[in-house]
C-alpha cells in the first residue's frame, strides 16, 4: 500500500520535476534519468521517456535533433537535448504557484500525528 | 566525432533493447533506442558492460516505457512485417501508374497511417513526394506545345517514379534501423 502510495505521487509530479531539471539547464536524456532515478521520482530510463514524449507533444519540451547546446563535457559525443520551451516555463510557474499552497493544506488535513503500530481504539 | 557504438557488449544490448522495443510506438521506440545508443557511442568494451549494466535489462526498459504511455498501442503485427512494408512501398512506388493518381495517393495514406515510421518521418516523406508530383505536373504544363511536350510528359512521367523509389529506399532503410 505504502509503495502504491508513493507511486501515485510520482506519477502526479514527475513531468514538473522534469520541467524543473530542465529549467536549470537543458540536458539528454540519460543525464536526465540519472537525476531522477538518484532522486527516487522514477524506477528506470524507460519510465523518462514517455513522459518526455507527452511533454514534447504539448509544447512544454523541444528536442534538438543535433549535438545541441554543449557537447557532454566528458565525452564530446553527440547528443540530442531536450529543453524547456517558453510555454513548458509558464507551465512550470503555474504549478509552483500551486503546489507549496497545497502542500500546506494537505499537512494541515492530515496531521502530523503517528498512530503506534497495533494501537486500537 | 565517433558515432558508432564499436563493442560487442554495446551492439548486442541495442539488438536486445530494439527486439524489446518493437510493440513500443515508433516514435517512444525510436527516442528510447536514441538516446540509449548515445549512452554506447563509442565506448570500449569494458566500459560498454558497465554502461549496460547501469542501464539495466532492455526488456524492463522496455516494459516500463509501455506501462508509462497513456493509452497502449500495440500495432498489429501485420504492420510491422516485411509483407506490409514491400506491399506499401511498392504502391508508393508503381501505384500512380497502375491505378492513375489513386494508387498514389492509396499508398500516401498506408504510409501515413502505419506506426511503422515516426510522425516526422511519415511528414517528409509524405511532403517529397507530394511536391515531386507537384512539380512533375508543372514542368508538364510549362513545356506543353508541339516542340517540347513529349519531354514535359517524359519528365512529369519519370520525375514522380525517381522521387518515389527515393522515398521507398529511405523510408525502407529508416524501419530496418528500427528493427535491426
Amino acid at each position: 500500500m505504502t509503495t502504491e502510495i508513493g507511486a501515485q505521487l510520482r506519477k502526479g509530479v514527475v513531468e514538473f520535476c522534469i520541467l524543473g531539471l530542465l529549467e536549470k539547464e537543458s540536458t539528454y536524456g540519460w543525464k536526465l534519468s540519472e537525476e531522477l532515478i538518484e532522486r527516487d521520482l522514477i524506477a528506470s530510463i524507460g519510465t523518462l521517456y514517455p513522459v518526455l514524449g507527452r511533454l514534447r507533444e504539448r509544447g512544454f519540451l523541444v528536442l534538438n535533433e543535433t549535438s545541441g547546446g554543449e557537447p557532454d563535457e566528458h565525452s564530446g559525443r553527440p547528443r540530442k537535448y531536450y529543453s524547456l520551451t517558453a510555454a513548458g516555463q509558464q507551465r512550470l510557474q503555474e504549478f509552483r504557484d500551486q503546489w507549496h499552497p497545497f502542500t500546506a493544506t494537505v499537512s494541515d488535513a492530515i496531521g502530523t500525528t503517528t498512530i503506534e503500530p497495533g494501537a486500537t481504539e | 566525432m565517433n558515432t558508432a557504438v564499436r563493442s560487442a557488449a554495446g551492439t548486442a544490448y541495442l539488438e536486445r533493447l530494439a527486439l524489446a522495443l518493437a510493440p513500443a510506438p515508433a516514435e517512444l521506440g525510436n527516442d528510447i533506442f536514441t538516446g540509449i545508443r548515445e549512452e554506447l557511442v563509442d565506448l570500449d568494451e569494458v566500459t560498454a558492460i558497465e554502461r549496460t549494466r547501469q542501464l539495466g535489462d532492455p526488456s524492463l526498459i522496455a516494459a516500463e516505457a509501455l506501462a508509462g504511455i497513456e493509452q497502449p498501442v500495440m500495432t498489429p503485427p501485420v504492420q510491422k512485417s516485411g509483407a506490409y512494408l514491400g506491399f506499401t512501398l511498392a504502391l508508393l512506388v508503381v501505384g500512380g501508374y497502375i491505378v492513375p493518381v489513386l494508387g498514389w495517393v492509396a499508398a500516401l495514406v498506408l504510409i501515413g497511417m502505419s506506426s511503422v515510421w515516426t510522425r516526422t518521418q511519415k511528414i517528409r516523406a509524405i511532403v517529397a513526394s507530394v511536391a515531386g508530383g507537384v512539380i512533375a505536373f508543372a514542368i508538364l504544363l510549362a513545356l506543353r506545345g508541339p516542340e517540347l511536350g513529349h519531354w514535359g510528359f517524359i519528365v512529369f512521367l519519370g520525375l514522380p517514379l525517381v522521387v518515389n523509389i527515393v522515398i521507398a529506399y529511405v523510408l525502407n532503410a529508416q524501419w530496418r534501423a528500427r528493427t535491426l
